[in-house]
């Protein structure tokens, strides 16, 4: 579940709400407008259009050439497109996306390549002043 | 009144003593009706078409599974209820309705009818599951999308899962309105040769075409359909009656 103001994005985990509706598995390949309301995963070929109301894993083998559009995301695969997500992505150190980036709550692993622009959208998490002042300490 | 569509394999002998005994329960419970016998030379639809024309109370399949699986892939969309009376080995069919040989003369008699969702492939209906087989496919999904598999992969359309039988959570089931295209690869492990099914991949639709490659399929696992190039959802398309230990 996503914590609400969590001040630590360590507190954030994202898992789907409900039964993945769609599975695409390493050895099959989609082409065209690949659209469904509930949460998907993706580990094979994807070509076109992606978008869900849920929820949406990219893994380690998927390779997508497509935009992407989804509510929460995972994402630990190949991406040459653009990312939108409503809410929370987080991207994982195997990650490689060729595409611009909109969301309000991002996590990105050490490792993880991003080669486009980034776009925070809507709510921020909020950082408590403690934190804050630790982080300025550190960089001092 | 009722309608019996028996089995051409009824006539082997093998089988007379469980006939006997079906008919006997059938009569008891007064459950009298007409016999339409299948023949080699008679076409299955044929028959049911014809009997369907009858409007009868029931449409009652008796004999193997592949007799039952026949005529259910004719009986679907007409709204008329539809049994069956296994007679034979190996009735998964008639098992999922809730139908054994020993109690389908009482599930009838007590006549508990549901509607349910079938898959149809050119004009046949399926109740659980086809498997797809061909090489080169590609599906076209609700005209939205193509799914292109490996040659070597498992291709199942289906209706509704029994428990277990896939490792994925699903929202697939006889009266959700959709299909599921479930494409798995198989490998056999072990002394007893086990099979295992790994890298899944299952979409819902309502509509399916096959764009490329030349498929059929085996409708329930029973009888096969050549040239097939498009399978869709009949939502509550059969009426049956059902036992209570149906298995869905």
């Amino acid at each position: 579940m996503f914590a609400k103001n969590s001040s630590n994005v360590n507190d954030y985990e994202v898992a789907p709400k409900e039964a993945a509706e769609t599975i695409i598995g390493a050895s099959v390949k989609v082409e065209g407008n690949f659209v469904c309301d509930g949460s998907m995963i993706i580990n094979g070929e994807v070509k076109g259009h992606i978008a869900t109301k849920s929820f949406l894993e990219v893994g380690q083998s998927a390779v997508i050439v497509a935009d992407v559009l989804a509510e929460n995301a995972k994402i630990a695969g190949r991406i040459d497109g653009d990312v939108a997500i409503d809410n929370f992505l987080e991207i994982k150190d195997t990650a490689v996306i060729s595409g611009n980036i909109k969301c309000s709550k991002l996590l990105v692993s050490a490792g993880a390549v991003i080669n486009g622009n980034c776009q925070m959208t809507k709510e921020q998490p909020q950082v408590s002043k403690k934190e804050e002042t630790s982080f300025s300490n550190e960089q001092i | 009144m009722h309608t019996y569509i028996y089995d051409s394999l009824l006539t082997d002998k093998n089988y007379s003593a469980a006939l006997i005994k079906a008919e006997n329960k059938l009569t008891d419970l007064g459950l009298i009706g007409r016999v339409a016998r299948l023949s080699p030379l008679k076409n299955i639809r044929d028959i049911v078409v014809e009997e369907l024309k009858k409007e009868p109370k029931t449409l009652i399949a008796v004999g193997s599974d592949a007799h039952v699986g026949g005529v259910l892939s004719c009986v679907a969309r007409s709204g008329i209820p539809f049994a069956a009376i296994p007679i034979g080995d190996n009735n998964f069919l008639a098992n999922l309705l809730g139908f054994t040989t020993e109690n389908a003369a009482a599930t009838i008699a007590r006549r508990r009818i549901i509607n349910l969702d079938v898959g149809m492939i050119n004009n046949s209906a399926f109740l659980k599951s086809a498997l797809i087989q061909g090489d080169n496919l590609r599906f076209l999904i609700d005209d939205k999308y193509s799914v292109a598999p490996e040659n070597n992969s498992v291709v199942e359309v289906v209706n509704f899962f029994l428990d277990k039988e896939v490792t994925f959570e699903n929202n697939l089931s006889f009266d959700s309105g959709n299909l599921g295209l479930l494409i798995r690869k198989k490998n056999t492990t072990g002394r007893k040769k086990k099979t295992i099914f790994f890298d899944e991949s299952f979409v819902m639709f309502r509509n399916l075409k096959i764009i490329s490659g030349e498929a059929s399929a085996w409708l329930d696992n029973l009888n096969e359909l050549k040239n097939i190039n498009e399978i869709k959802i009949e939502p509550m398309g059969l009426t049956a009656v059902v036992g209570s230990d149906r298995k869905f």
